[in-house]
């Protein structure tokens, strides 16, 4: 692979590649969106998947992500965060309003069901396409310290994580999924977050260093 | 509200679960250009965002990239083309020289711009015309490519279904009981066509497996596949050589790549009729 100066501020945490691959899609390099999906196109399917629920609307979601990524890479910033956590913010974005759209009421019946995949038990499956020895070893740190943090949790902290992250429940709709007061609820996901930020504060912020 | 107080509100904010309320405060505080809590928020977003990672991938399905790269196309945007290389020259100031050029160099390129700006205004909603076509015709040269790919399939089945040499089973639903399941056993080849129907869609991370179960109570994986929205799936299964008698085929749900033997629950099954 070749060694490139990442960017002045950027956030550690993406290969050099990805921001290079930022800089030619905003000046119009399609093949170079070609490549970033093909990087991150299972990943970002696998959230929109856990909050959208349905395998077409998640499709749907992921090429509005991947163009909006087209459209508006002229306003990335590398300083704010590197490109796989810029596309995963816009991929919750998407979801969401997407889910937003289709009702409230089908993602509270369809909670259950998405919710069976729970990170741990979650495998892998992805293109052989996108089996690059490097970016796999890449996506497969990250994903183990993620993993890491998130078991750093208790339980209970760790469920009402996913449950308010993943799939973008309120804290009254998650309070009434689990019979909770809303105060417990929020208490928790409160500290779910405090005890990630001090989990992978180093890791993933702008001063962590790969 | 100061900055301390707003700390883990911005950071409920970067990850999407502060409530209303607290994110027009957050925003108004950042809004008001606070720079230790814009570091703290972008730390946030920056840690926060990453966590997906923990799902896990799944490989989209060949057609969506198809599609993302003709809305691409369509967009018609235009940013990477370069821009026309004009050189100047120097022209020689002269009388006979300067009367040449305003006789006939000034109008020459006056001529030649407006020319040019004539063909831009033609070329350009062209090009964008013929972008979208290609965009459309690679669309419907992806789906041609995929009918036919059914019509193919379409095709051996029905063959399948005509040959004496077939043997027809029938899966139903344990768990769920609309499920069902066909096999259509080639002897001839040794394979297992296997269909489903009206399978549940599983979470991400996991997938439906098959299984020859042999009357010495072996259970032999014969593959896994995955169903649509719709609950279909299928499989061609090869049945191993050396096998004892196949008494019953039976379908779990095991975690994404399948497990040497079923850990999950009977979804539907089938026993296998003495002759064969």
């Amino acid at each position: 692979m070749t060694e490139e100066t990442v960017p002045p501020n950027a956030a550690s945490g993406g290969t050099a590649d990805d921001f290079t691959l930022m800089r030619a899609i905003a000046s119009g390099d399609a093949s170079s969106l070609a490549t970033l999906y093909d990087r991150y196109s299972g990943v970002v399917l696998g959230l929109c998947l856990r909050i959208v629920g349905s395998r077409a609307e998640a499709e749907e979601v992921l090429i509005d992500v991947f163009f909006q990524v087209w459209e508006q890479a002229d306003r990335y910033e590398p300083g704010r965060g590197n490109p796989a956590a810029y596309i995963l913010t816009i991929t919750r974005s998407r979801a969401v309003d997407r889910v937003r759209a289709l009702g409230r009421r089908r993602r509270l019946d369809v909670g259950e069901e998405r919710r069976g995949a729970t990170p741990k038990g979650a495998t892998r499956r992805i293109s052989e396409e996108q089996a690059a020895p490097f970016r796999d070893a890449w996506l497969s740190e990250r994903r183990s310290r993620i993993e890491t943090a998130l078991g750093g949790l208790d339980p209970a902290q760790r469920r009402v994580v996913e449950m308010s992250f993943f799939d973008d429940l309120s804290h009254s709709e998650i309070a009434e999924q689990l019979r909770e007061p809303l105060g417990t609820v929020k208490t928790r996901i409160r500290q779910g977050l405090i005890r990630l930020r001090q989990g992978l504060r180093g890791q993933f912020g702008p001063e962590a260093r790969s | 509200m100061n900055c301390d107080e707003l700390s883990d509100l911005i950071l409920f904010h970067a990850g999407g679960v502060a409530e209303e309320e607290e994110s027009r405060r957050v925003l108004a505080h950042l809004e008001a250009g606070c720079p230790r809590c814009a570091g703290r928020f972008a730390e946030s977003r920056a840690i926060l965002a990453p966590l997906p990672l923990a799902l896990g991938s799944v490989a989209p399905g060949a057609d969506v990239r198809l599609r993302l790269m003709a809305k691409v196309a369509a967009a018609g945007r235009d940013r990477g083309r370069p821009e026309p290389d004009v050189v100047s020259r120097g022209i020689k100031t002269s009388d006979a020289s300067t009367r040449f050029v305003r006789m006939w160099v000034v109008p020459s390129i006056a001529a030649a711009l407006a020319a040019a700006f004539v063909g831009l205004a033609v070329y350009t909603p062209m090009n964008r015309d013929r972008l979208a076509l290609e965009a459309r015709i690679a669309q419907q040269e992806g789906r041609l490519r995929t009918l036919q790919s059914e019509v193919e399939r379409a095709k051996r089945t029905l063959q399948l279904l005509r040959s004496p040499a077939v043997q027809v089973v029938s899966l139903s639903g344990a768990e769920t009981p609309r499920a069902a399941g066909r096999i259509l056993w080639d002897k001839s080849r040794r394979q297992w066509h296997f269909f489903a129907a009206d399978l549940q869609p599983l979470p991400p991370g996991r997938t439906y497996q098959l299984w020859f179960i042999t009357g010495d109570q072996r259970m032999v994986s014969a593959g896994t596949f995955d169903v649509d929205d719709s609950g279909q799936g299928e499989l061609v299964a090869s049945v191993p050589e050396g096998l004892a008698p196949i008494v019953l085929a039976a379908v779990t749900d095991e975690p994404a790549g399948g497990m040497p033997q079923p850990t999950g629950k009977i979804q539907i099954k089938g026993e296998i009729p003495a002759s064969s």
